[in-house]
């Protein structure tokens, strides 16, 4: 579904991402792991638009997506969460929702000035979806809340709300599990299997390896920009590199 | 969707009470006063879209409602266009002045927008005061036609006195609301939102944050331009003090007192801050530090604006039903 090939993008003399290779399939959940500053929210950032690599291609369902803005890749597909948690604080939970729903709605604007069937349709449609995402993250009960007044983990699962509001088939997650307690973080792991089984293709990026074992099908590992491993969480928890970038080198401790 | 029956009522009461306003006041000066108050509006309303919708303050309100003025009493004036040609003209063209300066300046965020903005209202100012040739400079337009709709001889309406005219720009002002109370509840009217409230999260769900704004800028500048061709055909003289600074923060406390991001706030905070300095005229010594004072209270007794308590007051109640629902 997704392809990045030689993916590089470089600031100045740092090569945050360095030729990396890496392919996600149709409904898999794929997790990026790696330590700090390995580049694994700025290849997020080159997939969804924010940045621009410097060389290499992204391939989006076999078109190339690399360098188009933010907007279009959405609309292409594609939607995102943040690492820092990124709602629209001064709304509701309910007009988050609906806000989301941008990508597969139209203006009408004739339809909304006289009130029109088809205005009351698309409404109903969107109303519908909304209610439907607030079941599945059980937060009924928060639906006229304004969204800063959420405790953190509500607003990191209507993070996840809005991009699931959106309806696109690609949903990269960055962190969905930071600075949750344990509870939050178990409900998480069920919520992405269900995305999942909606069938919807997942990439995330998360530190948490319990969760990253228990839910993802295949891992890939960022370190210092390059790709050092893409396996089954069994053969990632088990290679001598991936051990190494994350504890170093058995040498250095003799 | 129906409306609600209390909104229903809230609203037809506001209007009705709009309509009969100068019937009380009965006097020529007052009713010249009213007119200027809805006038003005059209600059908050304008302003409100930019800023209170989309969250970009623009500090170039007066300069395009100004702009208007100058547009709408030029296309009179040199080419003879009657009113209503005259308005859309102004539109259009608000518009295409709207397109030009905010493409440049919405490259830049937050205040580095304004700025650019206010620069722009400068050059506008500068331009129209050396243009003798066209705009007569500091002397300003005069004979400016006055305005009214027709057909032929056979039909015409002129709006020549103070009473009809502020019929006129009452059912644009209420018109302007009605479209715009509309527009938000599109799709389009979400993005702006969206975009003041997280511009980033807007581009990730296919909001682009550039041409939304662009939009939203144009539209102000629209609203606010044919603010100032009202302006032109009823005060029937423009000069470059239209443009002048005091009216930059001066369009903001209207907005604000209002309510930012309300439909209703623009025209509640135009008409408190055109009306309140008249009525302080008596005491011509004391004028400014009573509109302060007025100024300071709003803002400690309503701090999200007037319609923006409203709102609130809304919410508390729909959440104590929702409380004692679920008790």
């Amino acid at each position: 579904m997704l392809e990045a090939k030689k993916l590089t993008v470089a600031f100045g003399g740092l090569v945050a991402v360095n030729q990396v290779d890496l392919s996600v399939s149709r409904g898999e959940i794929l997790g990026m792991i790696g330590p700090n500053g390995a580049g694994k929210t700025t290849f997020f950032n080159l997939v969804t638009g924010f940045l621009v690599p410097t060389s290499g291609q992204i391939l989006f369902k076999g078109e190339d997506i690399a360098g188009l803005p933010p907007s279009r890749i959405a609309s292409l597909g594609i939607c995102r969460t943040f690492q820092i948690t990124a709602v629209f604080p001064g709304l509701t939970v309910w007009e988050n929702l609906l806000t989301g729903t941008y990508c597969w709605t139209r203006t009408r604007f004739l339809a909304t000035l006289v009130r029109s069937r088809g205005y009351a349709e698309q409404r109903r449609e969107m109303e519908k979806q909304a209610g439907e995402i607030l079941e599945f993250l059980r937060m009924e009960d928060q639906k006229d809340t304004r969204a800063r007044n959420l405790s953190y983990g509500d607003q990191r699962r209507l993070e996840i709300g809005i991009a699931l509001a959106s309806r696109r088939e690609f949903l990269l997650l960055d962190e969905p599990a930071a600075g949750m307690n344990p509870e939050e973080t178990q409900t998480l792991s069920q919520v992405i299997r269900q995305i999942r089984d909606k069938g919807i293709t997942i990439f995330l990026i998360e530190h948490h390896m319990q969760l990253v074992m228990g839910i993802c099908d295949r891992i890939v590992v960022l370190n210092y920009g390059r790709m050092i491993a893409d396996g089954t969480p069994l053969e990632i928890s088990r290679n001598p590199q991936v051990i190494e970038a994350y504890l170093g080198k058995e040498e250095e401790f003799a | 969707m129906i409306m609600p029956r209390r909104k229903f009522l809230l609203l037809s009461g506001l209007i009705l009470i709009l309509i009969l306003l100068p019937w009380v006041l009965q006097a020529t000066y007052t009713r010249h006063i009213l007119v200027m108050a809805l006038i003005y509006t059209f600059s908050a309303m304008g302003l409100n879209v930019i800023f209170g919708f989309t969250g970009q303050a623009a500090f170039g309100q007066p300069a395009f409602f100004a702009l208007g003025a100058y547009i709408s009493s030029l296309l009179a004036l040199k080419l003879g266009f009657p009113f209503g040609m005259c308005l859309v003209g102004t539109l259009v063209l608000s518009a295409g002045f709207g397109f030009l300066i905010g493409y440049p300046s919405l490259q830049l965020r937050g205040i580095y927008f304004g700025i650019t903005t206010m620069a722009f209202a400068q050059i506008l100012y500068y331009i129209v005061s050396n243009w003798v040739d066209l705009t007569r400079g500091p002397m300003g337009l005069v004979g400016i036609p006055p305005a009214g709709f027709g057909y032929g001889d056979s039909f015409r309406i002129v709006f020549d006195n103070e009473l009809k005219y502020y019929y006129l720009v009452l059912a644009a002002a209420l018109l302007a609301l009605f479209f715009l109370a509309r527009l938000m509840e599109t799709r389009l009217g979400r993005a702006f939102v969206a975009i003041r409230e997280n511009q980033e999260l807007s581009a990730s769900i296919g909001i682009h944050p550039f041409w939304v704004k662009m939009i939203a800028f144009m539209l102000a500048c629209m609203i606010t331009g044919m603010g100032g061709s009202f302006y032109a055909h009823f005060v029937k003289f423009v000069s470059p003090i239209e443009f002048q600074w005091y009216n930059i923060g001066l369009t903001f406390i209207m907005v604000i007192t209002g309510g930012i991001g309300t439909i209703w706030g623009p025209l509640i905070g135009g008409a408190i801050f055109t009306v309140l300095p008249e009525v302080f005229r008596a005491v011509e010594t004391y004028r400014n530090i009573l509109v302060g004072a007025v100024l300071i209270l709003i803002v400690i007794f309503f701090p999200e604006g007037i319609m923006g308590k409203v709102v609130q007051w809304r919410e508390r109640r729909r959440q104590t039903a929702l409380e004692r629902k679920n008790a």
